[in-house]
């Protein structure tokens, strides 16, 4: 006869087991749901680049940098927020390391964006900043000071809006070659970093009325 | 991807749900037998002991609930101790029929002296031993004694509840009492019952003169007792419907300091009978509940550990963003609880079913000991006894622990 002790370790175990299971469940499924966004996001990005292209090629130019800006400020209304709800499942996951995976993809999404702002900005004369936030998200002594650098950037979004001030945020961490080449040409060596305008790099924590000398609303 | 902390927390959960399901497969095994009386023929003899020390408040009240028994007359003897009383304790026993031994009390002696004092003058095969402050009901004792079926019975115990619980302390206790009650029912059909509480238990005095009475030098000598009693191979017995009210704690600090106390003395008897750890000779002593307690003394402070740390470390980076955000002129954002409820995981799924098991294991045990919690009040108890009261458990263990190595056992 099976003791009670017997039994109830393997029910703790069949119920412990289970919900293990579905905690990979949950993990896995929101990690299904980025790669769908992520897909998605690409799918939008490309086609904002053959418009691009075509007005390039067969259009004229004044149609292009109307249609491209257009195309680009939609694209930024989404990426920001989207990029934040990536940093959220990312905390609570626990099972499935894919999702860096996920998160690469999307930081060179974000890295297309920027591209092609700064390209915009040069070929049809827009007047506005672009702005790369550096953040490390495996470095818990500056998760906090980064806590805040992203509320005043979020707070620069709101108030200028997106044709006035376009910005990605970027982890410094994932081994991505373009971040790497950008570390290395802006000699970013810490965490938080901001670069504005392909120009000026501002290492650690800065303040609203720091960036306030850069950023023109 | 799993940190420390999470493994920590994985094992905790684990554990929790070891014992919840321990408890359930107890009841679902038992529960057609939990409330059974063994018939008995003829009660027999017992003496009943009521050690005093400046009980002139509860006593009358106490001998009052003893005489109105429901036990042949000539069954019964009855003791009271009047343990050095310096009040009217002395004075009011002798107003009842029932007989007063005097009793010098000589520096720190404890309850177990006048227990002991008092088992000199019993000549029953049986003898309970009741709380100054406790109110046996009448059928109580009757119930009791017929649960002792075998000589190898050393001990039975009762169910005690608090009696007229009136501000919110009281009130929590209420309700811990009646899950222990029922806990400790379910621990007596694996040989578990750890302990022969003061407000009413019986004993077998052979038994307890095996063992040489009550450990004078323990804090608390119903837990010696008990595995004492366990160590020479006794059984004990847990009588659910002889019920025992008591008075407990009606203040916070008073609370405090009892459990303090009840810790230093489960320190100090685990110490004691370190000896029989996993050994089968000890029968459950050795094999279930000396493991428990050692178990449940670690997971008690390891899981306050791993909160504090959390909570400390919350506090502090909750404290630093709005500093940094006043600072450098950031908009001030606190931390959202809503991402932890909209993004569940394998956290919140164990600590939402640890819960909801919670509160299954309160239906089933006020169902089962025929006590109701209702209304709004009721609820806000059992969430205020599931969320706080339990919490502050591993808090008094550790100041037991710590106040424990500093004083050592002879400074209480």
């Amino acid at each position: 006869m099976v003791s009670v002790f017997t039994k109830a370790f393997l029910l703790s175990v069949v119920i412990f087991s289970a919900g293990i299971a579905v905690g990979i469940w949950l993990d896995n499924s929101r990690v299904e749901d980025f790669r769908n966004t992520i897909s998605k996001e690409e799918i939008n990005f490309n086609d904002a680049r053959l418009q691009n292209l075509y007005y390039q090629t067969i259009s004229n130019s004044s149609e292009f940098c109307d249609a491209a800006a257009k195309a680009n400020v939609d694209f930024s209304y989404r990426i920001f927020e989207e990029g934040k709800e990536i940093d959220r499942f990312e905390t609570v996951n626990r099972f499935a390391p894919q999702i860096l995976d996920q998160k690469k993809r999307y930081t060179l999404l974000q890295l297309q964006f920027w591209m092609n702002s700064v390209y915009l900005k040069e070929k049809c004369g827009k007047n506005y900043t672009t702005l790369l936030y550096f953040y490390s998200n495996n470095n818990e002594s500056v998760s906090n000071d980064q806590n805040v650098q992203s509320h005043i950037i979020l707070d620069f979004i709101n108030r200028c809006g997106p044709e006035k001030f376009l910005s990605a945020p970027v982890p410094i961490n994932l081994d991505i070659g373009m971040v790497n080449l950008l570390k290395e040409k802006y000699g970013i060596t810490s965490a938080p970093a901001i670069l504005i305008n392909e120009k000026t790099l501002l290492e650690g924590l800065q303040s609203k009325d720091e960036l306030e000398k850069y950023i023109e609303c | 991807m799993l940190s420390f902390i999470d493994v920590s927390y994985l094992f905790f959960a684990f554990v929790t749900l070891f014992f919840s399901i321990l408890m359930f497969v107890l009841y679902h095994e038992n529960k057609k037998t939990m409330h059974t009386t063994p018939e008995i023929k003829g009660l027999p003899a017992v003496s009943i002991i009521i050690p005093a020390y400046n009980e002139e408040g509860s006593l009358a009240g106490t001998i009052e609930s003893v005489l109105k028994l429901n036990y042949p007359k000539e069954k019964l003897k009855i003791f009271v101790v009047d343990h050095g009383s310096t009040d009217r304790t002395g004075e009011i026993a002798r107003q009842f029929p029932v007989e007063v031994l005097k009793k010098e009390r000589a520096g720190r002696e404890s309850k177990a002296h006048a227990l002991n004092y008092a088992l000199r003058f019993v000549g029953t095969e049986f003898v309970a031993c009741v709380d100054a402050d406790s109110y046996p009901e009448p059928d109580s004792l009757e119930k009791a004694v017929a649960h002792f079926t075998s000589q190898n019975v050393g001990a039975v115990t009762c169910s005690i509840f608090v009696k007229e619980p009136k501000t919110f302390i009281e009130k929590l206790q209420h309700l811990e009492y009646i899950l222990i009650v029922w806990a400790r029912k379910l621990l007596e059909t694996v040989g578990g019952v750890y302990v022969t509480p003061g407000p009413l238990s019986i004993y077998r005095l052979s038994a307890l003169k095996e063992v040489g009475g009550f450990d004078e030098k323990n804090l608390t000598e119903d837990i010696e007792i008990a595995w004492h009693l366990m160590s020479r191979n006794y059984i004990i017995k847990m009588s659910l419907d002889s019920i025992v009210f008591t008075k407990p704690p009606s203040k916070f600090k008073q609370w405090w300091k009892q459990r303090t106390r009840w810790n230093v003395g489960g320190i100090q008897t685990s110490l004691k009978y370190m000896g029989t750890m996993f050994k089968k000779e000890y029968n459950t002593l050795g094999t279930f509940v000396l493991p428990f307690f050692f178990f449940s003394y670690v997971i008690s402070v390891f899981g306050m550990s791993v909160f504090m740390y959390l909570m400390a470390k919350g506090i502090f980076n909750f404290s630093y963003v709005i500093a940094k955000s006043v600072e450098f002129g950031a908009p001030i954002k606190g931390p959202s609880v809503l991402d932890y409820i909209l993004l569940p995981n394998i956290f919140t799924i164990f600590g939402i079913f640890i819960f909801l098991l919670s509160l299954l294991w309160i239906r089933i045990s006020l169902k089962s000991t025929n006590k109701k919690i209702s209304g709004l009040r009721g609820i806000a108890e059992m969430l205020i006894y599931l969320s706080i009261y339990i919490t502050l458990f591993p808090f008094s263990l550790l100041y037991s622990g710590i106040e424990f190595l500093k004083k050592g056992v002879h400074e209480w």
